[in-house]
């Protein structure tokens, strides 16, 4: 069972920092990463080649943490939860309730944002060659522990 | 044969935050009002549950009694009323006919914001303004509340109490009268008879 247990934070460990050569985390550093959302959002950044940033803020536009070399900018934060609040509108043009995600494309790069329940947005930007289904799927994977980061940053 | 006139103006409504500017639209609009509301975070999730991240839509329509005559139908937009979606202000009074500024008596905290607010807002703007004062019954104490944002005593004031329809009819009959003495309006209404 420990073994088992061992792997797992050894996977975990490898999306957080790549590098195999890096310093083995204790046990505590894990559990910290895992719920840190700076560390979360640096993690996706590193799992998604073309992925060159990302930040969680407040649904009603209050930031929350980015990613490293991102600057703070509180005005994004509410670009993105204004957009959001449109989107959340425009989805009832096609029957829909629940909105998912918003994808802003343009020549130099592409702006996804994510809802993280009712409470939350995530962006994450990319170059305009990145595969969109990666970032889905990584997103996608922690949008429960994101939500719980929202809560705890709220 | 009878030439039905239909004028369209834009109202933007905005002032600062929690001070009744959905209130007034969903009060009075008579379209399905498209509203950005979302849970409030932080301090302000103490003063209210909901807050706007974008923009209210609704429409008023107010058509001439007797054929033949005018009617005027008034597109709403409300902004947000905190600094950080200063932009979406920015975006919405694009040639905005007529400002709500919308203020609550029961805030003075928020005065100088709102003070400052108004001077951000009718910078570049020509367009006539009313001055909403929420949660207020008394004309003396909404033209206290209005000197204390820095309006003077020309700019048009109404107490009201947003939450009841027919109190937010009484600010859009203020708006209609600040319209009327528009001179835009009043060139608008010749080119008609011409």
């Amino acid at each position: 069972m420990g073994l088992v247990a061992d792997n797992s934070f050894v996977a975990d460990l490898h999306l957080l920092n790549p590098n195999p050569f890096a310093q083995t985390p204790t046990l505590a550093s894990l559990v910290h990463d895992r719920l840190d959302p700076q560390a979360i959002l640096n993690a996706i950044v590193r799992s998604v080649a073309g992925v060159t940033g990302a930040a969680l803020a407040t649904a009603d536009g209050r930031s929350v943490a980015h990613s490293d070399h991102l600057a703070h900018d509180p005005s994004r934060s509410a670009m993105i939860a204004a957009t959001m609040g449109l989107a959340g509108q425009l989805i009832g043009v096609v029957g829909g309730r629940e909105l998912e995600e918003v994808i802003v494309r343009a020549e130099s790069g592409i702006v996804i944002v994510y809802a993280v329940g009712n409470e939350g947005v995530l962006t994450v930007l990319s170059r305009a060659s990145t595969n969109l289904h990666h970032i889905n799927t990584e997103v996608r994977s922690r949008i429960e522990v994101l939500r719980t980061a929202v809560r705890n940053g709220r | 044969m009878s030439m039905l006139a239909e004028h369209t103006f834009k109202i933007l409504v905005t002032g600062p935050f929690a001070a009744g500017k959905t209130s007034l639209i969903q009060s009075i609009s008579q379209s399905p009002v498209v509203t950005t509301e979302v849970a409030t975070s932080g301090d302000e999730a103490d003063v209210k549950a909901l807050t706007t991240v974008a923009m209210d839509f609704g429409t008023f329509a107010l058509e001439g009694a007797d054929e033949g005559e005018e009617t005027i139908n008034l597109l709403m937009f409300g902004t947000p009323g905190q600094d950080r979606f200063r932009f979406m202000t920015d975006i919405l009074k694009a040639d905005v006919d007529v400002v709500t500024f919308v203020v609550s008596a029961e805030a003075p905290e928020s005065f100088e914001e709102a003070a400052e607010m108004l001077v951000l807002v009718m910078t570049g703007l020509e367009a006539p303004i009313v001055i909403a004062v929420n949660r207020c019954d008394n004309h003396d104490r909404a033209r206290e509340v209005a000197a204390a944002i820095g309006a003077d005593d020309a700019i048009q004031v109404i107490p009201c109490q947003l939450v009841d329809p027919a109190s937010g009819r009484e600010v859009i009959a203020e708006v209609l009268v600040a319209l009327l003495q528009s001179s835009e309006y009043e060139l608008m209404s010749q080119g008609v008879q011409q």
